[in-house]
């Protein structure tokens, strides 16, 4: 079937790569979640720059002022960290899951604000 | 010389893949809040495009046009301009490295358009760690793959099947 609309041999041995990258990749995660130790803390950063460093065991909510000034409300609840709030054009970063394990990070592009658990 | 028939047909594959952008955008992303995640149907105009040089004179120069005049209409209608950077990065990667695949004679269209959608993906990533200054979100590459991948091959398949329809 995809032989008949002109699939070839090249394009098969192309998306075989890409995937293999995408594997060594997916596979370095693994390895860092396994060897990574728990996350105390959630850091926030603005344009690179760390703005927050928030203890995972304590619950609270802290605003965020990022670039353009758009605000993102951070909610850790019970070490599980979301943005809770945002008055981002995408809300992207407030439709993301909730983040617990150290590794993992939310981003809100168009306020350049990240959050990961470090 | 480009005529009027090409012009209109310019015209149409303009408005069919702001069509799609809109679609797309209205969909929930596949993976929230990975940066450039689509499913990259607006490229399908793009990829038709390229692949139409019995048709189009100038179809390499129409095919960058259509993509740039793509991203700046959604941009301003739909999306907001912020991600304008990231979508047109995306955009014009893409379609140089679907135009170097294709000159290699090396893929088919699908192949072309696999890369393309990768590509597409992996521009977008690379801009948002150097905006952000977030080397961490490099992380998110392998999802970005495989969904350029998906991508680029339905859209490859359907262009082959809108040019066989239109041969046959
Ligand atoms: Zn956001």
């Amino acid at each position: 079937m995809l032989k008949r609309i002109g699939f070839t041999r090249n394009d098969l041995l192309l998306i075989a790569v890409l995937l293999l990258f995408a594997a060594v990749g997916v596979w370095r995660s693994i390895t860092d979640a396994v060897n990574s130790v728990n996350a105390v803390s959630a850091v926030i950063r603005v344009n690179g720059e760390v703005q927050e460093v928030l203890p995972l065991d304590k619950d609270s909510e802290t605003t965020v002022t990022g670039y353009n000034g758009g605000v993102n409300i951070i909610v850790i609840r019970s070490r599980i960290i979301y943005v809770g709030e945002a008055d981002c054009p995408d809300l992207l970063c407030v439709k993301h899951k909730p983040i617990s394990d150290s590794g993992e990070l939310i981003v809100c592009l168009p306020h350049r604000v990240s959050v990961t658990l470090e | 010389m480009i005529t009027a028939k090409n012009l209109a047909a310019l015209g149409l594959l303009l408005a069919a893949a702001v069509m799609l952008s809109w679609l797309e955008s209205l969909l929930p992303p596949p993976v929230p809040s990975v940066p450039g995640i689509k499913l990259g149907l607006a490229n399908l105009p793009v990829v038709l495009l390229l692949y139409s040089e019995r048709r189009f004179p100038r179809f390499v120069l129409n095919a960058l046009t259509l993509s740039i005049a793509r991203v700046l209409i959604v941009g301003f209608m739909f999306t907001g301009l912020f991600n304008v950077v990231y979508s047109l990065s995306g955009a014009v990667v893409s379609f140089f490295v679907m135009l170097l695949c294709k000159l290699t004679k090396k893929f088919s269209v699908i192949g072309v358009s696999v890369a393309g959608g990768t590509a597409h993906n992996l521009a977008q990533l690379m801009i948002a760690v150097a905006v952000m200054s977030e080397p961490r979100l490099m992380s998110l590459y392998p999802v970005l793959i495989v969904s350029g991948i998906a991508a680029g091959f339905i859209i490859g398949v359907v262009a082959r099947l809108v040019d066989l329809i239109l041969y046959c």
